[in-house]
């Protein structure tokens, strides 16, 4: 029933009269509004508070606690009020949301007893109107990773069947975890330093000897320095070869960063050793040397900061390109005036423009080393307005930096996760809006039924019959029977479709196992996708996961066999030609109705059985019990079919 | 004059700023909207005007100011309402015609006096009113004639109700195939439009559609 505006449906039922003179058929007859009930004030009664609506507005939502008949358990005789034990200040919002059509989440409200309320009355947190539903799920998220936080420190314990790869992948990625992951990570951090400290020193004069003046202490304890330089990479090698072998996808290992920064800095090493004392390219290996600094960046692994800051970086790209935009901008600006401006005077530095480069950045920057000064007037105004300017352009954009940091940082976290819970939400929304259609489809058999009952005149037959839907569902319903009856066609949901859809492209076949063939041959119709979906059936559970993902564990397909034509059973144009087979299937039909979910496996292998034996059996093999069946409700043989809705 | 100074800085603002976020916006707009009011005639002069008691006015209004507190209905809003009737199909193009059909001062929004109106024709009125009513939703430029295009838009939009699930498997000319049956049965001079004399006179030969007519009579 579509919620919330029920008020409004005489005025949909009205407008319907568009419909009347176009209808080929007369519309079906209307149902009766037996109650005559006055809208009458209720009275709730919550732990003593008392509460008053009109009945309607409790009728608005008919799939809720107060909305259907469930109240009636709460009915006291004797004060007459419906008398919940439950919390007034949480039921204010529950009752608000019968009243204006939003849920709210009260700030003050502890968040699972808010739940606990919600479900008590039957109403889904993903109502809660959008004002509400982000407050609502961080409490929610809080709430649930500090019971996680409890939670995990068991979880640190080696799990069982590991293999051997995924827990070396495992030590590296967590040292704490064992005490030989521990001692790798220390080992391999002093390492780094002592590589990084060996390529340092290499460069210091070391004090003269004898015969020579001073040299770096690199060439004079070349053995030394060689040997410690091997060392190292030997370790960092074994490391880079026992990572690339416990990682789980060797491929995205190597292209991911520290890796990348591995390689770079052993490579120089592997390099110099292949390249000898070739005289031409020994200076480009002394270049080459410049990238054992790359060693340091190793350190990232064993530092968090270091982490964060190359993620800023990479974040504030934009930023930074700015900034770097901006203050190229006021160089060059800054720097023609200068040139200009000195242009005059003699001996003057500032010979060309890009020699003047130097002293705008070093001004701007505020550093002033003094080795370019300007030495006219106009010279010196200029300097003077450079240098102010240059604290105005540097300190603008690095606060902006810092702030687009921290906002890029939070935004993305919050936009995940509002990404991921609004997917959640709008499924959960439209399975309960399909839900409505099962219903409509439902009470039509039904309605059928009683239509037929009363014709044959079997009146506590149809006491026992009558499912108690509400008047409001049933003019809804209505309604759309005579939008079926103007068109000549009739509502059915997805699945029914697309069985049509397989059925009339099959209308060639006129053995009576079409649809067994068509599991085997049908290939790009538009209800292949369907037969995906069967084949990977387990044979346990045939019918809950045949129906997809909408429709969860909400309609259940019984059959029967011996049925009039096809046409026929669905609509009730020719009621007279429904009768026999209805009556012959009437007492069966009303025993499922009522059964839940986890029967209907014992119920189809019985109709199996049943609708099995003319049929070939062979080309399907076992593993589809209930698949073929299924299927062969649409065959040109003409099932009977009749859905029931497991609401 | 104020409000106009603030849309001003408004619009410059969200120059500069490439990055103006679009709720803003839209409140900015939808407050400017909600401070419209409309209070209905007393109810005695509805109840005057109109066939309904005293009663079934309070139950309409209510339901009526729950789904617009500011007293009327504009053709979203219409929509929307409408639409949740009919999960399935698109209704969206039935319910313009209907709103074209309720709004009858044609100033763009519906009224609770419009809104009663239309219902009290519909749901009390003789079988030549609602007759007269429902020529009027069918003649969408209300030139006291229907062609066949006007019919084949209705048409379209009863279809488009029903959605792509059903059985039959819709085909696309069918609501044209619809059309012509119904200019059959209505077009008595064969001139290709159906007047108003026309139609009132076939519907009130055809049993099914009479006996149609019966349903409103217990709706509310």
């Amino acid at each position: 029933m579509a919620t919330g505006v029920s008020a409004w449906l005489p005025f949909a039922r009205a407008a319907a009269i568009g419909w009347m003179p176009v209808a080929n058929c007369p519309m079906p007859v209307a149902p009766m509004d037996n109650s005559k009930r006055k809208d009458e004030l209720i009275i709730l009664n919550v732990s003593g508070h008392r509460f008053q609506t009109w009945r309607t507005t409790l009728d608005r939502y008919p799939d809720t606690l107060l909305g259907s008949s469930e109240k009636d358990f709460f009915y006291n005789e004797e004060i007459k009020e419906y008398f919940f034990d439950r919390d007034p200040d949480a039921f204010r919002s529950i009752l608000n949301f019968y009243r204006t059509g939003k849920l709210h989440y009260p700030r003050q409200q502890c968040i699972t007893a808010y739940d606990e309320e919600l479900i008590f009355f039957g109403i889904i947190p993903e109502i809660i109107g959008d004002c509400c539903y982000e407050e609502y799920k961080d409490r929610k998220r809080e709430n649930l990773e500090r019971l996680q936080d409890d939670q995990e420190e068991n979880k640190d314990m080696k799990l069982p069947n590991m293999t051997f790869r995924e827990t070396m992948w495992r030590a590296f990625e967590n040292p704490h975890t064992s005490t030989m992951a521990l001692v790798f990570y220390y080992v391999t951090g002093f390492f780094i330093a002592i590589s990084v400290l060996t390529n340092v020193v290499e460069t210091v004069p070391c004090g003269s000897t004898a015969n020579q003046k001073d040299m770096p202490c690199g060439e004079r304890y070349t053995v030394a320095f060689f040997c410690m330089d091997t060392a190292c990479v030997m370790i960092f090698t074994v490391e880079y070869l026992l990572r690339l072998f416990a990682a789980p996808s060797r491929y995205r290992f190597m292209r991911s960063v520290m890796s990348i920064i591995d390689v770079v800095a052993i490579l120089p090493y592997y390099i110099g050793l292949v390249m000898s004392n070739n005289e031409d390219v020994s200076g480009a290996f002394v270049t080459l040397r410049v990238f054992r600094v790359f060693r340091i960046f190793k350190f990232s692994r064993h530092s968090q900061g270091l982490r964060i800051l190359g993620y800023t970086l990479k974040s504030c790209a934009s930023e930074l390109g700015f900034l770097l935009f901006s203050l190229t901008m006021a160089i060059i600006i800054f720097a023609t005036v200068m040139f200009y401006a000195e242009k005059g005077s003699s001996s003057s530095k500032f010979t060309s423009i890009p020699a003047s480069f130097w002293y705008t950045i070093v001004t701007m920057t505020t550093l002033g080393y003094g080795d370019m000064v300007p030495k006219t007037i106009a010279g010196k105004i200029f300097g003077s307005i450079c240098s102010l300017s240059g604290v105005l352009v540097i300190a603008l954009p690095v606060p902006v930096i810092v702030s687009n940091f921290s906002r890029i940082y939070h935004q993305n976290q919050r936009a995940d996760k509002r990404r991921a819970q609004k997917k959640a939400r709008l499924a959960r929304i439209r399975i309960s809006k399909s839900g409505s259609v099962n219903a409509f489809l439902h009470s039509k058999r039904n309605g059928l039924l009683n239509e037929l009952l009363e014709l044959t005149d079997t009146e506590e037959d149809e006491q026992k019959l009558t499912k108690s839907t509400s008047l409001l569902e049933s003019q809804h319903h209505h309604l759309l029977n005579c939008l079926e009856k103007t068109t000549a066609h009739a509502f059915v949901d997805e699945q029914m479709y697309e069985q049509n859809c397989l059925e009339t492209t099959l209308q060639t076949y006129p053995s009576r196992s079409p649809s067994i063939s068509s599991h085997d041959s049908s290939a790009g119709t538009c209800c292949c996708r369907r037969v995906k979906r069967n084949t990977p059936l387990p044979s346990s559970h045939p019918i809950p996961t045949y129906q997809g993902p909408l429709q969860e564990l909400s309609a259940i397909h019984i059959q029967f066999g011996d049925p009039p034509s096809h046409t026929a059973s669905r609509s009730n144009l020719n009621r007279k030609t429904d009768e026999s087979g209805r009556l012959n299937s009437k007492g069966s039909r009303i025993t499922t109705a009522i059964i839940s979910l986890p029967c209907p496996p014992a119920l189809t292998p019985a109709s199996d059985s049943l609708r099995r034996a003319p049929q070939k059996r062979s080309p399907l093999g076992s593993g589809h019990p209930a698949a073929p069946s299924i299927q062969t409700t649409t065959s040109s043989a003409g099932t009977n079919i009749i859905k029931v809705s497991a609401l | 004059m104020k409000a106009k100074n603030r849309d001003q800085s408004l619009s410059d603002s969200r120059e500069l700023d490439g990055s103006y976020d679009q709720l803003t916006d839209s409140v900015e707009d939808d407050f400017e909207l909600s401070t419209v009011c409309h209070r209905p005639e007393s109810m005695d002069k509805l109840q005057e005007q109109t066939k309904f008691t005293k009663k079934e006015l309070q139950v309409l209004y209510r339901g009526f100011k729950n789904e617009c507190p500011c007293g009327v209905v504009n053709e979203e809003n219409f929509k929307t309402i409408y639409s949740q009737f009919f999960p399935q199909g698109d209704s969206s193009m039935y319910a313009h015609f209907l709103f074209e059909a309720f709004d009858t001062n044609n100033n763009g929004s519906v009224s609770f006096e419009d809104f009663v109106f239309g219902l009290s024709i519909i749901l009390r009125g003789t079988i030549n009113d609602r007759l007269n009513w429902a020529f009027n939703l069918y003649d969408l430029n209300k030139d006291g004639c229907i062609t066949k295009e006007e019919m084949l838009d209705i048409m379209k939009s009863i279809y488009d109700m029903m959605g792509k699930y059903t059985y039959p498997t819709m085909q696309d000319d069918i609501p044209r195939e619809h059309v012509e049956s119904f200019f059959q049965k209505m077009d008595r001079n064969k001139d290709g439009v159906v007047t108003i004399e026309e139609f009132i006179e076939s519907c009130k030969k055809d049993e099914s559609i009479m006996q149609s007519m019966q349903l409103f009579d217990n709706v509310i």
